[in-house]
């Protein structure tokens, strides 16, 4: 039963064009991004240089596929939690505002299941959308841009990543994001389970990230205890892989503490939804 | 005697304040077309969602089978189909993915074969590839019916099935169901507000009013189904009552005024009491039959509201 169920969950979010709306917004700001670097890429990589080369001879090709796909991630991965919750919020609301979640329930699947099939198809959607983000982000700029080490600006140093270096850790950094999107969609599911529109959870799901990332933000003594208890605080995680040396534990700690949002909220959709009455 | 196919204990249904359904216990044997009547409010949706599990009862249960709904969970579902309100089906799919999906999550394993089967019993075929949003409200209901039968269910619960269709939609339905019922040996219980419909496809009948049971058992006992009521109007005739006591039709007789006569009898003597009108030379303006159903349904619920009504009446006079 579990295996129809999960077919016919993915087999509806792929017969909706909603779902290619994520697919169109990421390939969209990808090739932008990607345009606007092949156009005066160079002018932004001397930008950024101008102080370092003053001390340093740098050479080579800095503005190269990794170096680009880099900043598509710092700009792009903010963003996508609005698409996966696009497809997330709508999973059981949606449905219950369709009317299509009593034919559902009239079928022998259980409660428990069906929020547990949703939940794993709005996470298959949520990897599938990184995939594409790997292939037309990472793929195509070092097609375009080539290879080369990388450079990364931290706050108060600068990391040089050699070449043969740098494939791992995007494997690492999509998946890890993969962690964070799915704690995205989780929440999203959550609110799901208690409305009958798909307005409501998403906009809420927006509004619980948009508020989190200002407390994450915002350098306050008053939102110190909290901050490191936020998954938007361990949602940046994955630009770890890109330090030197990469901080294992701090990012373990943030994939646990994600970890934990998801079963928490996982259990509390199928704890709400299995005593809602469906009344739509 | 046989288990029921589906049985309520004691179902309760509060939302705050307002008793949705109260106390209401029925069994359906199998084989049998139930008929669910009820004026729209009545209780008669929010019931048939907590026989299905959609809704949680505030008390009492449902048993499957004799398997308690709350204990064995959803797995006794595959005993019914159902249709809820009206079919919301998948508009963005086709008729057949509709189906199929649907099929596919009844935990059986069932063919192509059977579901074009079914689409030819609804006569769906060869409208299957189109998607469902382009359907006729008469055509998601068939549909509905396929996807409720898909998976060859013991009961169908079928929720104002006729609802939204034209009168050829309707009587199409009703010939469907009764298929269903005499060829398939399914049992249905169907819920309707529309009485001729009940008392055209029933065999037993439960009529509830503000969510409490009037009365329930087969239909042609509660309703005498082989007589009907007749009523007479005419121009005023003062002696209208002095023909009737002394005629063959006294006995027949339910009201008789000056201007207007009530009789309950069978249709095939209409002809002869037209006759008779005209012999006496009664000044007849209109006769017409009246359902019998609805007549008794009326009278119920008329009680019923004189009943539940009285108290407030007797406060708001000792008020005065």
């Amino acid at each position: 039963m579990w295996m129809p169920l999960l077919r016919a969950e993915l087999y509806k979010i792929f017969k909706k064009p909603r779902t290619y709306l994520g697919f169109g917004v990421i390939a969209a700001v990808t090739l932008v991004i990607q345009l606007a670097m092949y156009a005066n890429g160079q002018s932004f990589v001397d930008f950024v240089l101008q102080g370092i080369q003053e001390q340093f001879d740098v050479e080579g090709n800095i503005l190269n596929g990794y170096l680009v796909t880099y900043i598509i991630l710092n700009l792009l991965l903010a963003q996508v939690p609005l698409l996966v919750a696009l497809v997330a919020g709508d999973a059981l609301a949606g449905e219950a505002g369709a009317g299509t979640l009593r034919l559902l329930l009239t079928r022998p699947i259980g409660r428990t299941r069906l929020v547990l099939a949703k939940f794993t198809a709005s996470s298959i959607y949520a990897i599938l959308l990184l995939l594409w983000l790997a292939v037309i982000g990472l793929g195509l700029s070092l097609l375009v841009f080539g290879r080369g080490d990388m450079l990364n600006f931290t706050a108060d140093r600068l990391i040089m990543l050699l070449s043969d270096d740098i494939f791992w850790r995007y494997l690492g950094a999509f998946g890890f994001a993969a962690l964070a999107l799915i704690t995205i969609s989780t929440l999203a599911l959550f609110f799901s389970a208690m409305a009958a529109n798909a307005i409501g959870p998403i906009v809420s799901t927006m509004g619980v990230i948009i508020l989190m990332t200002i407390i994450t933000n915002l350098e306050l003594p008053l939102f110190q205890a909290i901050k490191p208890f936020l998954f938007t605080t361990h949602m940046v995680a994955w630009k770890g892989f890109f330090n030197e040396p990469v901080p294992y534990g701090a990012m373990l700690q943030s994939a646990l503490i994600m970890l934990a949002y998801i079963l928490v909220l996982l259990g509390a959709t199928i704890f709400v939804f299995k005593r809602k009455d469906i009344q739509t | 005697m046989a288990i029921p196919i589906i049985e309520a204990k004691n179902l309760t249904k509060h939302y705050g304040s307002i008793v949705a359904v109260h106390d209401l216990s029925f069994a359906i044997p199998p084989g049998v077309i139930y008929g669910f009547l009820g004026q729209n409010g009545a209780g008669k949706s929010t019931t048939m969602r907590m026989l299905l599990g959609l809704i949680h009862p505030s008390s009492g249960e449902v048993f499957i089978l004799g398997k308690s709904l709350r204990k064995e969970g959803a797995r006794l579902l595959r005993h019914i189909g159902a249709i809820i309100e009206r079919p919301d089906l998948f508009g963005y799919l086709s008729g057949w993915d509709n189906l199929r999906m649907m099929a596919n999550l009844s935990g059986q394993d069932i063919s192509d074969q059977h579901l074009h089967d079914l689409l030819k019993l609804v006569h769906l075929q060869g409208r299957e590839k189109e998607k469902v949003k382009g359907y006729s409200q008469g055509m998601k209901q068939r549909l509905g019916i396929a996807i409720a039968m898909a998976h060859n269910p013991d009961l169908l619960v079928l929720d104002e099935p006729t609802n939204g269709l034209d009168p050829q939609g309707i009587a199409q339905m009703r010939e469907l169901i009764l298929q269903l019922s005499r060829e398939f040996g399914k049992t249905v219980l169907i819920s309707s507000h529309l009485l001729y419909e009940i008392e055209q496809m029933a065999d037993q009948m439960l009529i509830i009013h503000k969510g409490r049971k009037m009365v329930e058992g087969p239909v042609h006992e509660l309703l005498h189904a082989d007589e009907t009521l007749v009523e007479v109007n005419y121009r005023p005739h003062p002696e209208m009552a002095a023909l009737v006591a002394a005629s063959q039709w006294v006995a027949l007789v339910q009201e008789v005024h000056e201007d207007r006569l009530v009789l309950k009898m069978k249709p095939a003597l209409v002809p002869e009491l037209n006759r008779w009108l005209v012999e006496k030379d009664v000044a007849v303006q209109q006769l017409s039959t009246r359902h019998s159903l609805e007549n008794y349904f009326l009278n119920l619920t008329q009680e019923q509201d004189s009943y539940v009504d009285a108290p407030a009446t007797r406060r708001t006079l000792q008020n005065l």
